[in-house]
């Protein structure tokens, strides 16, 4: 059922689909609601596996006595219909999924990723509010840009200009520092 | 070369997930439409967090308009008055401060102004209803709702508008069904009497205590204790009774609330006890009664602890027993709308049926 975000009340039909806002008929707040099939589809029930009923049938490979309906498409193991997991129109088993995500093979299932390039870009940047921190900063941020480049960054479109500034900016600060060095350490010695 | 296929296409809005302006830049957010889902990004300065619907489950997008926008506006306009007047009070290059700053909060008023409304997007699946943060004024998140429709309707087909009374009957007698099912049933069907006698007799105590400041009398100080003593185990029974209740999260929020004011006043009073009684009246010390009956005897206006600590239970029993008894009222409005004829009613039966039949 459709409730109302506020105060969690069921909308009435009237509510549903309207071209304008309307009001709810529980708290009075002003709502707009956009229904779409899925709504009332009826909820489709678990696929439990068929058991083996011959001998000669080929059983899952993780639920013995459950009849094999089709192969694993990573790893080629039989399974059950309740092992079988559809994904980006490819049937593959559970354990395969597991380890997809875990070495992020299936874009589709990772739902993290850490911004180097932002990590870079901060560590070349905001330092210089308290210059002398650059002294560390400025070759990890160089470091950064150099071992990420490679690496995944956000899932959505981004270009790699980040890492770029980070390094240009590290290098300048790098630069800067051996000229700073490099005139007071004579005059010490 | 191959040209490479654009994976995700930018939505229209941005925002900052609730609650998290308070952390050092926020938590923003945005929506990109893929191939088949919308993908919420929530991106926590180093990291990003991503969440999927895909066009085939999602059952309803809901946008309910609020009044952050009237709020800011108000705040802003008050803000630019308040530096207006500033400017005309004082003199050398002070207006012109005063005038930049004020001017700041007028252009910050033009484009609250400007971008609308706000409002709350939640877009809701079989399993699960999310907040968008990112549509948070109603035009874009209309804007994009209808963007993102056709995407839906090529994988779900359309839904005849004429067909929706009837198939929402039908859902609703389906969901009925289920949850007639005892086994289901999670939450307890309190419905909030105790926390009711609660927070009127929070009003009483208000009463009782405005009696108080003006006759000091024994009789009176024992109805009062005892009074309280009543209040405080009905509060205990309430926050008993409110664990696994269908109460919402403020009235429970309530409740503690009072206990800690319970806690704080008990404290407090056992403080003006040792000090006003045993330490002023050491030979009262062995004779409960004979320091109930002095301290009874004190007069709030020649204490300022105890006139303290009277307007402290005053100010308290009154805001929480008026917070408490309007949190219910609201709930109850709600269950009436949300349940229909008390005959026929079943806890989960709605408004929508109602409308229906």
């Amino acid at each position: 059922m459709v409730n109302c975000g506020k105060c969690g009340a069921s909308l009435p039909a009237h509510l549903l689909n309207s071209q304008e806002t309307q009001n709810c008929p529980a708290c009075n707040k002003e709502i707009r609601t956009f229904v779409f099939p899925a709504l009332f589809n009826s909820e489709m029930e678990g696929n439990s596996g068929e058991k083996i009923v011959i001998d000669s049938e080929a059983g899952c490979f993780y639920h013995p006595g459950k009849k094999a309906v089709l192969p694993c498409e990573e790893c080629g193991r039989f399974l059950c219909s309740l092992c079988d997991v559809e994904l980006n129109g490819k049937h593959v088993c559970p354990p395969c999924i597991e380890s997809g995500k875990k070495k992020g093979k299936i874009k589709n299932l990772q739902n993290h990723r850490t911004l180097y390039d932002d990590i870079a870009l901060s560590l070349a940047i905001l330092p210089l509010l308290i210059w002398p921190f650059t002294l560390i900063t400025a070759p990890l941020s160089l470091f950064f840009s150099i071992r990420y480049w490679k690496a995944p960054t956000s899932i959505i479109p981004r270009t790699k200009i980040r890492l770029v500034l980070a390094g240009l900016f590290s290098s300048l600060q790098i630069v800067g520092w051996i000229l700073i060095f490099s005139n007071v350490i004579p005059d010490v010695f | 070369m191959a040209e490479k296929v654009k994976e995700y296409f930018k939505l229209p809005g941005r925002g900052l997930k609730r609650g998290s302006i308070l952390l050092v830049l926020g938590i923003r957010a945005r929506l990109w439409r893929g191939k088949d889902h919308v993908l919420s990004v929530l991106n926590y300065r180093f990291t990003e967090e991503y969440k999927r619907f895909y066009f085939n489950d999602i059952q309803a997008i809901t946008i309910f308009k609020t009044r952050r926008s009237m709020i800011w506006n108000t705040f802003f306009l008050l803000i630019a008055i308040l530096f207006v007047l500033l400017a005309m009070k004082f003199d050398e290059g002070w207006p012109v401060f005063f005038g930049i700053l004020a001017a700041i909060f007028i252009i910050s008023l033009a484009v609250n102004l400007l971008l609308g409304p706000t409002c709350i997007t939640h877009i809701h699946t079989a399993v699960s209803k999310e907040e968008l943060p990112s549509l948070g004024r109603l035009k874009t998140a209309i804007k994009t709702v209808k963007m993102l429709k056709p995407f839906i309707e090529r994988t779900q087909g359309k839904l005849n508008p004429h067909d929706i009374p009837e198939k929402l009957k039908e859902k609703m007698k389906t969901v009925r069904e289920r949850a007639s099912s005892p086994a289901k049933m999670a939450t307890s069907k309190y419905n909030g009497k105790v926390h009711a006698a609660l927070f009127y007799m929070l009003l009483i105590d208000c009463c009782l205590t405005v009696l108080n400041l003006f006759y000091t009398n024994v009789g009176l100080s024992l109805i009062y204790a005892l009074f309280f003593l009543a209040t405080s185990a009905l509060l205990i029974t309430a926050l008993i009774k409110q664990h696994e209740s269908a109460l919402s999260n403020s009235l429970k929020n309530t409740s503690w609330v009072t206990l800690a004011y319970f806690v704080v006043f008990y404290v407090l009073s056992y403080i003006f006890f040792i000090i006003f009684v045993t330490f002023k009246r050491p030979e009262l010390m062995n004779n409960q009664w004979e320091s109930f009956k002095y301290a009874a005897s004190l007069s709030p206006f020649d204490n300022p602890f105890l006139m303290g600590l009277q307007i402290f239970s005053l100010v308290f029993s009154f805001l929480l027993g008026t917070a408490g008894l309007i949190q219910l009222r609201s709930l109850t409005r709600i269950n009436t709308v949300t349940s229909g004829p008390p005959a026929s009613a079943s806890p989960n039966s709605s408004y929508a049926t109602e409308e229906n039949e």
